[in-house]
C-alpha cells in the first residue's frame, strides 16, 4: 500500500512528464534532459541505499543487487550521450538510444522489494526514489520514439 | 520500541537523506527551466551533467562495492 507521500511524488513525476509531452520542444532537446535527469535521480538513489544500508535499514545483499541496477543505469547514460553527441541524423541516433534504454531491468528481487509495502520512512522515500527513476526512463522511451 | 525511539528513528533517517533528495531536486528543477532557446549550450550542459552524475554514481558504487568485499 502506497503512503500519500509516495503518491504524491508519483503523481509529480507524471505531472513532470506531462508538461514534458506538451512542451514544444524538438525530441533530442527533451531526450537530453530526461537522459540527464534519469541520471541525477540514480545518483540521488545510490546515495540513499548507501545512506539507508549504513543505517542498517537494507542488507548488504539487497544494497549490492540495487547498487547492480544503478551501475547498469549510469552506463546507459553515458553510453546515450556518446549516442547523442554522435552527429547523426536523428533516426539513426534514436533506435540506438531506445535499444539502451530498454535494456535497462530492474533486477528480480529488487523489483519485488518496491512492491512490498514499508513502514520504515527512509525506506518509502528510496522507493519512491526507485519509482521515479523508473518512470524517467519510460519517460525517456517515449520522448525517444517522437 | 516505543514512540520516542520510533521518531528519534524516523528523524534520523529524514535527516540523512534530506541532502540527498534536496540536492537532486535543485537539480532537477535547474534542469526542468531550461528552455531551449540557447539551444546547443544547453544542451551540452545537460549532457555534461549527465556524465558527471554517472560517474559520480559509478565512484560511489565501487566505493561500497570494495568496502564490503562486493568486488
Amino acid at each position: 500500500m502506497r503512503t500519500r507521500k509516495q503518491v504524491a511524488l508519483v503523481a509529480m513525476v507524471a505531472l513532470l512528464a506531462a508538461t514534458l509531452a506538451c512542451t514544444p520542444q524538438d525530441a533530442a532537446f527533451q531526450v537530453n534532459r530526461t537522459v540527464a535527469a534519469i541520471s541525477t535521480a540514480n545518483l540521488a538513489m545510490a546515495s540513499s541505499v548507501i545512506q539507508l544500508n549504513g543505517l542498517g535499514k537494507i542488507d548488504n545483499d539487497l544494497t549490492n543487487q540495487i547498487l547492480n541496477y544503478n551501475r547498469d543505469v549510469a552506463t546507459t547514460v553515458k553510453a546515450s550521450v556518446v549516442i547523442l553527441q554522435s552527429g547523426k541524423q536523428w533516426n539513426v541516433i534514436a533506435p540506438q538510444v531506445l535499444a539502451l534504454l530498454r535494456s535497462v531491468q530492474l533486477p528480480p528481487n529488487v523489483a519485488t522489494f518496491v512492491k512490498q509495502p514499508a513502514v520504515d520512512v527512509g525506506v518509502q522515500a528510496l522507493v519512491a526514489v526507485i519509482q521515479t527513476v523508473e518512470l524517467l526512463i519510460k519517460q525517456s522511451m517515449v520522448e525517444v520514439q517522437k | 520500541m516505543n514512540v520516542l525511539a520510533m521518531i528519534l528513528d524516523g528523524a534520523k533517517v529524514v535527516m540523512t537523506l534530506m541532502p540527498i533528495t534536496l540536492e537532486a531536486a535543485i537539480k532537477l528543477k535547474a534542469l526542468f527551466a531550461k528552455s531551449g532557446t540557447n539551444y546547443t549550450v544547453e544542451i551540452r550542459e545537460m549532457q555534461d551533467q549527465a556524465v558527471a552524475d554517472a560517474n559520480s554514481t559509478e565512484a560511489l558504487i565501487a566505493a561500497w562495492k570494495k568496502e564490503h568485499g562486493y568486488v
